[in-house]
């Protein structure tokens, strides 16, 4: 027999619900988001844009069997939509503001380059690539989605995917120098 | 065979992600996002809805009282046949509006209707109408002679 729920009771559940998936998800999408946009301090606003989106859709979202997938392709179109925005701001900060936000990734890629050789020079190499490629390679390749799968998160065909990947790849590959270069394929799945 | 280009990709992106400083995470999931706790969508439905009906009714009510005129709003090909007085009475409206025209072209049309011998147009009291149709306040008349 199924007891009636009283509604103050369920609406703290379903907060408790939330934060619970605040909790889960919440390191998830900022490694993805910072990998997307390549600057913490726009991950971390990023995230919070995307977890208030969520929140004002959390009855609904709650419902779904992948509300993490549901968050994560929010976060995606977020980044997508916003890179050009934020390109243009970057370039209007002056002064310590615009010292801070660049010197960030710069920590984290000087970091980075302690896994010397190849990985540093990727690493490098990903950061210089549009925000649409890098966000492709990431789906792929950090977040182990199928060709068809971010295709669908993207909301273009999985041979724009193929295309965007490829391209990314190839420019990846020429900006490694040539005694640490390495052999390449079509990304397939 | 293994690419390697593919498979240092998920390495360099992996070591990527895990140089987001821990205060970022933290920060993040401290902060209180205030969800929505309940399905807003159909009480605002029923709000609209009958927010809706009250104003249709309210301008029903207050617009279109017991004496206000009848609505005209739709045409046949059939004109609608004008009565004897409302014939008459457009009539003398338009020879007596043809006073107020200032145009050149108002003035030559006047003078015209006054000497129809000159012009070869017919006074109106001499015409006879071939179409009327009314319309709310107005009445159309097309004149034949």
């Amino acid at each position: 027999m199924r007891i009636p729920t009283a509604p103050g009771a369920r609406a703290q559940r379903a907060k408790a619900d939330f934060e619970q998936f605040v909790t889960a998800s919440s390191d998830a999408l900022l490694r993805t988001a910072y990998l997307v946009v390549w600057d913490p301090v726009e991950a971390e606003d990023l995230v919070q844009e995307c977890l208030l989106a969520v929140a004002r859709r959390w009855p609904r979202v709650r419902k779904m069997d992948h509300p993490h997938a549901y968050a994560r392709r929010v976060l995606v179109n977020l980044a997508l939509d916003g890179a050009k925005r934020r390109a243009r701001h970057r370039q209007e900060l002056v002064g310590d503001e615009a010292a801070t936000l660049a010197a960030l990734p710069d920590e984290a890629s000087s970091r980075s380059l302690n896994a010397v050789g190849l990985r540093a020079e990727l690493i490098e190499a990903l950061g210089t690539l549009p925000p649409r490629q890098r966000a492709v390679l990431v789906l792929r390749y950090f977040e182990d989605l199928s060709e068809a799968q971010a295709a669908d998160l993207l909301g273009c065909s999985v041979g724009t995917v193929k295309s965007t990947a490829s391209r990314g790849l190839t420019r990846l590959q020429a900006a490694l120098s040539p005694e640490i270069s390495v052999s390449t394929k079509e990304p397939t799945r | 065979m293994i690419d390697q280009l593919e498979s240092e990709l998920r390495s360099a992106l992996r070591d990527r992600a895990d140089d987001l400083p821990i205060a970022v995470h933290a920060r993040v999931r401290a902060r209180d996002y205030h969800p929505r706790t309940r399905d807003l969508r159909p009480p605002v439905a029923a709000g609209v809805l009958t927010t809706a009906a009250a104003a249709a009714a309210a301008v029903a009510l207050l617009d279109l009282g017991p004496q206000a005129s009848p609505a005209f709003a739709g045409w046949t090909a059939t004109p609608t046949r004008a009565t004897a007085a409302q014939v008459t009475g457009a009539k003398d409206a338009c020879q007596s509006r043809l006073g107020t025209f200032s145009t050149a072209a108002g003035k030559a049309l006047k003078a015209a209707m006054k000497t129809p011998k000159i012009t070869g147009l017919p006074s109106t009291r001499q015409m006879t109408p071939v179409l009327t149709d009314t319309r709310g306040p107005f009445t159309f008349v097309i004149y034949s002679g």
